[in-house]
Order: C-alpha cells, then sequence, then structure tokens
C-alpha cells in the first residue's frame, strides 16, 4: 500500500514536472521601437550663454532725467524753432556741390 | 471783486451760443490766413506786370550757379544737368525759384482744406526788377527763404540725409542685430555716439528723436523708426521745409505753438519759450487742422454742445435714456431738430477751461477729464481740438497781466459758474504740424506722419518741380534703385 502511495506521488510529481513549461527567453523585435517611457536619456549639459552682443539683451535702462528747461527747450524744437535768423545769415547760399544730389 | 474785463454769461446763453457751430460756443468768425469767403465784387483789373531789365552777363552767370540750389532747398528730390538760360528763359526760371523760395513750391489751391496756414500771396518781379537794376542778385536771394531757425537747421539736415542716401543708406536693423551694428546705424544721424556710451544711453536718445518711449531697449516700434528708408526721411525734411514756408514772416512774440504731429505745446513771451506741456490732438481720422488765429477770451466752466457729426455718430445710437443716465441734455434746435449738450462739470468732455479763438473748423484748445492720455506717448486721440496736459497754469500766464484775474483761473473754477473771461491781450496761436526738426546741432528728430501729409506734399512738390521748373529732374519712379532698396 505504502509502495502503491509512493509511486502516485512520484507520477503526479512527474507530470506536474512536464506540465509546466519552460521560461521561454524574452522576445525581441528591433522593428519596433521601444516605448518612450522606458528610454534614458540622457540629458545634456545646460547650452553656455551666447555672447551678449545683440540688442535685444540690452539691460532696460531707467529713463532719462531731463530738467525741466531742456524739457521746454526740446517741446520748443518740436513745436518749430521760430528764432529770427540774424541777417545775411546762411540761407539762400550758393548751391553747395557737396550737398547736391546725382545729376 | 471787481473784474471789469470778465463777461459772465449764464449757461443757457452760452448753450444757445455754442448752437451755430460744432465745438464753437461763439460763432465762427473769419480768420485772416485761413481760406477767404468769396466775394462777389469784381476783382479790379491786376497792375501790369514789373518789366525786367536785361541781366548783365555776370548777373546770368550767377543765376544760373543759383538755380541749381533747388534740391538743396528741398524743392526737388533730384536735379538734372540742364545747360545755362538765358534771356526770358531765365527770368522766368528766376522768377519762379523765388516763389517757390518764398511761399512754397505747392499751389495754395492745391492744398487740403485743413491746410489752413497759407502763404500771403508773394509777387517776385518787383523785388527781382530792383535786384537785376541795383546788382544786388545776392542779397536778393538770400531774403527770399523762411528767416526762421527751424527751416534753416532743416536745410543743413536735409544735406547730411542726402549724403547718407548717397552713400547706400543704412542697413534694415532687427532685434538680433548685434550692437556694433546697431550703434553705428544710429551714429549715422547721432554724431554724438561714442564707442563706449552704453548702447541702452545710445538708443535711448534715438527713442527721443523719434518721440518714442525712452526705454533702452531695441522694441517693435524703435526698429520700425529706425527702418524707415532715408528717402523716405528726405522727404519728410523736404514737406516740413516746405510747410516752413507758409509760415508768416514775423510773428507776435507772445504766442502759442501747437505742434500737431508731436502733440507737445510751446508758449513763448518776449520770443522765448517759457513753459511747454503736452497735449492731445486729433485722430487720424478727425485731424487737427493747421491754423493761426488768436486766443480772445477764456470759458470757465465750459459746457460742451457736442458736434452733430459726433452726436450722430457715437452718441444718439446709444438711445436718449442713456445718453441723459451719462448727463447729456437733448435740447430743441429752433429748426425743430434736436441736439446734445454736455452740462459744465468735472466730467464734461472740454474740462474746466477751453481757450477760444477764431476759426472755420470749430477746433480750441481745452481742458479734459481723461488725464491718462497724458502719459502716454501716442497722444494723437481726440476729434480735431487740442487738449492740455496744465490748461490752469496756461490760463494763468494769459491773464497774469490783468491784477483782476491774476492768480484767480483756480478760484473761478471752484465757483462752478460757467464764464467767459476776456483776455487782457489776445495771444496768438499756432497749429502746425512737424515731423521733422533739427537742433543747431544739425541733429533731425523725426515723428511719425499720423496723418500721411508727409508723403502727399512731397508728392505735390515734386509734381509742382517737374512741371515747372527746368531744372529739375522727372520725380524718380515708385522703385527704388537697387542700391537703397539693399540698404534702405
Amino acid at each position: 500500500m505504502r509502495k502503491i502511495a509512493l509511486a502516485v506521488l512520484a507520477g503526479a510529481l512527474m507530470l506536474a514536472a512536464c506540465g509546466k513549461k519552460p521560461e521561454e527567453p524574452a522576445a525581441t523585435n528591433n522593428l519596433v521601437e521601444p516605448p518612450v517611457e522606458n528610454v534614458v536619456i540622457e540629458e545634456p549639459d545646460a547650452p553656455l550663454p551666447e555672447p551678449q552682443n545683440n540688442a535685444v539683451a540690452t539691460p532696460a535702462a531707467p529713463p532719462p532725467s531731463v530738467s525741466e528747461q531742456q524739457q521746454i527747450l526740446d517741446d520748443a524744437e518740436a513745436s518749430g524753432m521760430t528764432s529770427r535768423l540774424p541777417e545775411g545769415g546762411e540761407q539762400s547760399q550758393p548751391a553747395d556741390e557737396s550737398s547736391t544730389t546725382s545729376e | 471783486m471787481n473784474r471789469p474785463d470778465m463777461i459772465r454769461f449764464p449757461l443757457l446763453a452760452l448753450v444757445t451760443l455754442g448752437a451755430t457751430a460744432s465745438f464753437a460756443q461763439t460763432p465762427p468768425p473769419a480768420v485772416a490766413p485761413t481760406i477767404a469767403p468769396p466775394t462777389v465784387q469784381p476783382l479790379p483789373a491786376p497792375p501790369p506786370p514789373v518789366p525786367i531789365p536785361a541781366l548783365s552777363p555776370a548777373q546770368e552767370a550767377w543765376a544760373n550757379e543759383w538755380l541749381k540750389n533747388g534740391a538743396a532747398q528741398g524743392l526737388m528730390a533730384r536735379r538734372k544737368a540742364a545747360g545755362p538760360l538765358k534771356g526770358e528763359a531765365l527770368v522766368s526760371a528766376l522768377l519762379d525759384r523765388a516763389k517757390a523760395l518764398s511761399t512754397g513750391r505747392v499751389d495754395t489751391a492745391d492744398f487740403l482744406q485743413v491746410w489752413a496756414l497759407r502763404p500771403a500771396p508773394f509777387d517776385p518781379r518787383p523785388g527781382l526788377a530792383q535786384a537785376v537794376s541795383n546788382d544786388m542778385l545776392a542779397q536778393w536771394a538770400k531774403g527770399l527763404t523762411p528767416p526762421w531757425s527751424g527751416y534753416e537747421t532743416l536745410r543743413r539736415g536735409l544735406a547730411k540725409y542726402e549724403a547718407i542716401r548717397d552713400k547706400g543708406g543704412w542697413p534694415t536693423l532687427t532685434a538680433a542685430s548685434p550692437a556694433d551694428v546697431v550703434r553705428a546705424r544710429i551714429a549715422l544721424e547721432d554724431p554724438a555716439v561714442t564707442r563706449d556710451e552704453p548702447l541702452a544711453q545710445v538708443i535711448q536718445r534715438a527713442q527721443r528723436r523719434y518721440g518714442l518711449e525712452p526705454t533702452g531697449q531695441l522694441g517693435a516700434r524703435t526698429l520700425e523708426a529706425l527702418n524707415v528708408g532715408v528717402n523716405d526721411r528726405i522727404a519728410a525734411i523736404m514737406a516740413n521745409m516746405e510747410r516752413w514756408r507758409w509760415m508768416p514772416r514775423s510773428l507776435p512774440v507772445n504766442r502759442v505753438q501747437v505742434n500737431i504731429a508731436a502733440a507737445v505745446l510751446t508758449v513763448f513771451e518776449g520770443d522765448q519759450p517759457v513753459t511747454s506741456m503736452r497735449a492731445v490732438t486729433g485722430s487720424p481720422d478727425n485731424q487737427t487742422p493747421m491754423l493761426t488765429s488768436s486766443i480772445h477770451s477764456i470759458v470757465v466752466n465750459p459746457p460742451w454742445n457736442v458736434p452733430m457729426s459726433i452726436a450722430r455718430r457715437e452718441l444718439f445710437p446709444k438711445g436718449r435714456a442713456a445718453l441723459i443716465r451719462q448727463g447729456y441734455k437733448i435740447v430743441k434746435t429752433p429748426e425743430g431738430g434736436e441736439r446734445i449738450v454736455q452740462p459744465a462739470g468735472p466730467n464734461s468732455a472740454l474740462g474746466r477751461l477751453k481757450f477760444d479763438f477764431n476759426n472755420p473748423f470749430a477746433v480750441y484748445l481745452h481742458d479734459t477729464p481723461s488725464r491718462g492720455k497724458f502719459s502716454s506717448y501716442d497722444r494723437l486721440a481726440s476729434h480735431g481740438c487740442v487738449r492740455l496736459e496744465k490748461p490752469v497754469a496756461l490760463a494763468e500766464l494769459m491773464v497774469a497781466a490783468d491784477p483782476n484775474l491774476n492768480g484767480q483761473i483756480q478760484t473761478l473754477i471752484d465757483e462752478g459758474k460757467t464764464q467767459r473771461v476776456s483776455l487782457p491781450t489776445q495771444v496768438a496761436v499756432y497749429l502746425l504740424y512737424w515731423t521733422a526738426f533739427a537742433n543747431n546741432d544739425g541733429v533731425v528728430s523725426f515723428r511719425s506722419d499720423p496723418y500721411g501729409w508727409d508723403k502727399l506734399l512731397a508728392s505735390k512738390i515734386e509734381a509742382s518741380s517737374s512741371r515747372v521748373d527746368p531744372t529739375a529732374a522727372p520725380a524718380p519712379s515708385p522703385a527704388p534703385s537697387p542700391a537703397i532698396a539693399l540698404k534702405d
């Protein structure tokens, strides 16, 4: 009786061992991109700052200080400089060839 | 208080007076330099033209040389090689040039209606005849151009910009342009630029020349101003020189000058600028006219008789109930129609003070409750009137000569009543349009051309020169030369 039980147990163990599929190696498919989340990307070093030679990089400047008197003079200039030229001034001089345009 | 020069009007009387014209509180009388009313009387026959004596060979040589300076005086963009003129042709060219230099190349018949600052008629014949007889052609010529430094500094500026153009103009800048390029570009116009100067300071100075906020940064508007082509700058200078020729040859020593394009006002006393202020001038759709007149009175606490054009366009569409809620009054007119009145008060569109001067456009200087606009660099926003940043200070200056009114403006405002104050002496006012003006160092400032008058006027100058001036080359075609197309 004991021999029969041992034989059944041994047979069961053998069946169980045979029924277990061997572990298959992971399939490799070189045609499929791996999921992005699994890709380790090495971050590059932070780029060095560009040389500060363009005008955009000009820092904001505080408004220039203009005295009240200077502002009045600037506004007078904008409103029309109506100071009278001295008699015999430079106006209406004969043509200055250096300032005339191309023929 | 004894105020013999102050005339008080009840509100209703002022409202009735104002019914005759849009902004007007008083009927608009004729103004000498503006458009003259048509006359029905036949004109007397004109006197025969003054004969011009024959020119000597030396005078002919001088005259032919002098005629070459048309481009230097901004009368044409380019001149052509013309052979020496003689006889009638030479005399005709001299007369034409003399008239152009004195009163402008463009005939007043070709003016826009809003260019109401018009030169006095000028006959060059008597002066030329005398100059030939006395052999004083050079002295005669010197007296033809406007006697104002504003013209002369622009003439020098024109030569400078023509030289820049002839060397190829300037490069187009972008926000990424290297600092050295930006500095070199600005230095073409600004001789004060140095290699060691901070770029922000250089840009700030340019921004002030263009009427922009001086941030020191190369923003979009600064780039736009810097990238205006040199030919357009030359056209602007020419247009402004032409406007100087429309100015009177003498000005009262006490006056108010407004630059419409720059929205700024300057007060001159004894021919010297004594104060200035920001202004708000007409939007491009509501152009402030160029004109001259005299301020005769100030209305304290003025009601606003809304011009029908504004009422129809902006107010009546809101509905009567909304208008009444906003404090407007709808008044019947004698003709059976309706008009809108905004009573005097802190929210009146005219503010607390209105400076009255006769003009056919119903425009005035006045206060405004909308003070925020004065801090802006874009101040062309009115319906054509000139709003003032410091109206009380201006009024005080104008009444200072009257001991009964001196220092009393704020008191009168605080009284709350609508009243008209006659000025002890009328003050001349000039509404001008300057988009280019130069200082004594030859540095030219520019403003944008908000009304588009510069290009229009420059084209009229060119067209007139091409038509009548034998030394003027035809106007260049719209397409610039390849050299300028690349550089401008």
